[in-house]
């Protein structure tokens, strides 16, 4: 099986920068949810109340802890792989193997996530054992399978959106902004800065039916309680339906883009 | 003096050709920043929907501060951040070779040369963001102190800019700045919330060793705040003491420099 092989082969290459990889985690993580910690403390201790936006000031925290690493899991690699490989010429060689282009780049992607996954399970191990886990949440099997495919859906969709806009790459000069653009939107409308529940009501209906909030905190309202099983299967329709009309676009520009591509050094 | 300022204009010059020649990425750039500057401003207005105040600052207060971490990234964008964005790629490629003939400083050679002149456009920008967050305030201020929240703020983004470098440094040992710069950019969240939620050891930290508060934090404090000449002291001779330790750093570092190339 090719994706299995290509998916151990990409996680090898991980492995080979580990200690970069966990310190990079560890900061990310520590910075983030600290910064995060003395933000909510201080408006939490200005306003003397004991929960906001349906959130403990500790399910808060766990809350900023997940978003934080389903935001890592969901960019997986990092920012521009495929245009960079459309600028130096190197999109050739994947053009002779005989496996789709799109497959073999999000298997590589699983993998980077993979990691991430993994990274999240010790963090949140580690949040209970220190602090223990908040009194309103209860974790349940279904909960956690549930959060764990609905990450994987996220993964798709991001990957399928990123991918559209990496492929700009055969017509624009550089789409690393473009890429940032995405990080920032997903940021703010994805709720990793901020609980979604926090925003204006009009505001959220608009939200919800877009594809953001599905990329990063609805895995993080599943496993904190935060949302119905009747929910979850709504949103479930929702991401398929954004990455059916995102693969549209991709194999529409893609096809263009073959045709403009030039093949740099062959 | 004037040769430096000659060769800076010559600078200027050659990157606002440079950047013509890519249109669309210079378009681009652009509107990525204004999608920074957005997503900021929201994030404070959503945040004072729950909240009256915000480590003693008011929702006016709070934008002025937005308004002044977004000139001080607009103008570490134009000036600095494109040359911190090479310097790691130069010493483990063995270009720094370049800059360490010319008879100019090295470090002011290398940290100014590529002026990023997209972003310049996004720094009138950050200066009508804090125009308008400036007239909105609806308490007189006084024009001096105006002028004096200004000059800090650019002075904000000389602490900015040496801290990075200070960060990038250790590139010189450990042949990968990939894991200090990432620090680093987590750590420039500090700078974009208000120093009055910090407290303890951590606001220590973030005002003397760190000094991420200073950038945007303490300006504003003068603005809005009685004048404390401890504050303006404590502001002044910290960018003196970092400016004296980033010398003595890079001139310690360029000894460990073995030019890959040569």
């Amino acid at each position: 099986m090719w994706t299995l092989q290509v998916f151990t082969l990409e996680m090898r290459k991980i492995f080979s920068y580990r200690i970069d990889f966990w310190t990079q985690f560890i900061a990310y993580i520590v910075v983030w949810v600290g910064i995060s910690y003395f933000l909510w403390s201080s408006i939490f201790a200005q306003k003397g109340i004991d929960s906001i936006g349906d959130y403990s000031f500790h399910a808060l925290m766990l809350y900023y802890l997940i978003t934080a690493s389903v935001a890592k899991i969901i960019r997986g690699q990092d920012i521009g792989q495929i245009s960079r490989e459309i600028y130096q010429g190197e999109l050739s060689r994947y053009l002779v193997y005989p496996i789709p282009f799109f497959l073999y780049k999000f298997v590589c992607h699983l993998a980077h996530s993979f990691m991430y996954f993994i990274q999240l399970i010790f963090a949140i191990v580690f949040f209970a054992c220190v602090f223990g886990l908040p009194v309103e949440i209860t974790i349940t099997y279904d909960r956690v399978l549930m959060c764990f495919l609905f990450l994987l859906l996220s993964c798709y969709l991001h990957f399928s959106i990123a991918a559209v806009i990496e492929i700009v790459s055969f017509w624009a000069d550089n789409v690393w902004s473009l890429l940032v653009m995405l990080r920032f939107i997903s940021g703010l409308l994805g709720g990793a800065l901020l609980p979604l529940v926090l925003f204006p009501e009009w505001a959220q209906k608009i939200l919800y039916t877009l594809p953001f909030p599905y990329l990063i905190s609805f895995s993080s309202e599943i496993f904190l309680n935060k949302v119905t099983y009747a929910q979850t299967y709504k949103a479930t329709f929702i991401v398929f339906a954004w990455s059916v009309f995102f693969n549209i676009i991709f194999a529409v520009v893609w096809k263009k883009g073959l045709r403009q591509y030039s093949g740099v050094g062959i | 003096m004037t040769r430096y300022f000659r060769l800076y204009l010559h600078f200027l010059r050659f990157s606002f050709s440079k950047a013509m020649e890519f249109r669309v990425d210079f378009f681009f750039r652009i509107v990525m920043d204004c999608f920074f500057y957005a997503i900021n401003i929201a994030f404070y207005q959503v945040l004072f929907l729950h909240t009256s105040t915000l480590g003693g600052w008011n929702e006016e207060q709070a934008m002025i501060f937005v308004a002044a971490y977004i000139l001080v990234d607009a103008l570490q964008m134009t000036i600095f951040s494109t040359n911190l964005w090479w310097f790691p790629i130069f010493v483990n490629r063995g270009d720094l070779d370049y800059y360490l003939v010319r008879p100019v400083s090295s470090l002011f050679f290398l940290s100014v040369r590529e002026f990023a002149a997209n972003s310049l456009c996004n720094v009138f920008i950050a200066i009508g963001i804090m125009i308008w967050a400036i007239s909105s305030y609806s308490q007189p201020l006084i024009w001096w102190k105006i002028l004096l929240f200004v000059l800090l703020v650019v002075n904000g983004t000389f602490i900015y800019y040496m801290v990075h470098m200070l960060f990038l440094i250790g590139v010189f040992w450990t042949h990968s700045a990939r894991g200090f710069d990432s620090l680093f950019r987590h750590l420039c969240l500090v700078h974009e919330r208000p120093d009055g939620i910090f407290h303890g050891a951590t606001r220590t930290v973030f005002t003397t060793v760190l000094p991420f508060c200073l950038m945007c934090s303490f300006p504003a404090r003068l603005l809005f705040e009685d004048f404390q000449l401890s504050v303006l002291l404590h502001i002044l001779i910290t960018t003196m003491l970092m400016f004296f330790v980033l010398r003595w750093a890079w001139k310690f570092s360029l000894k460990a420099y073995s030019s890959a190339s040569s």
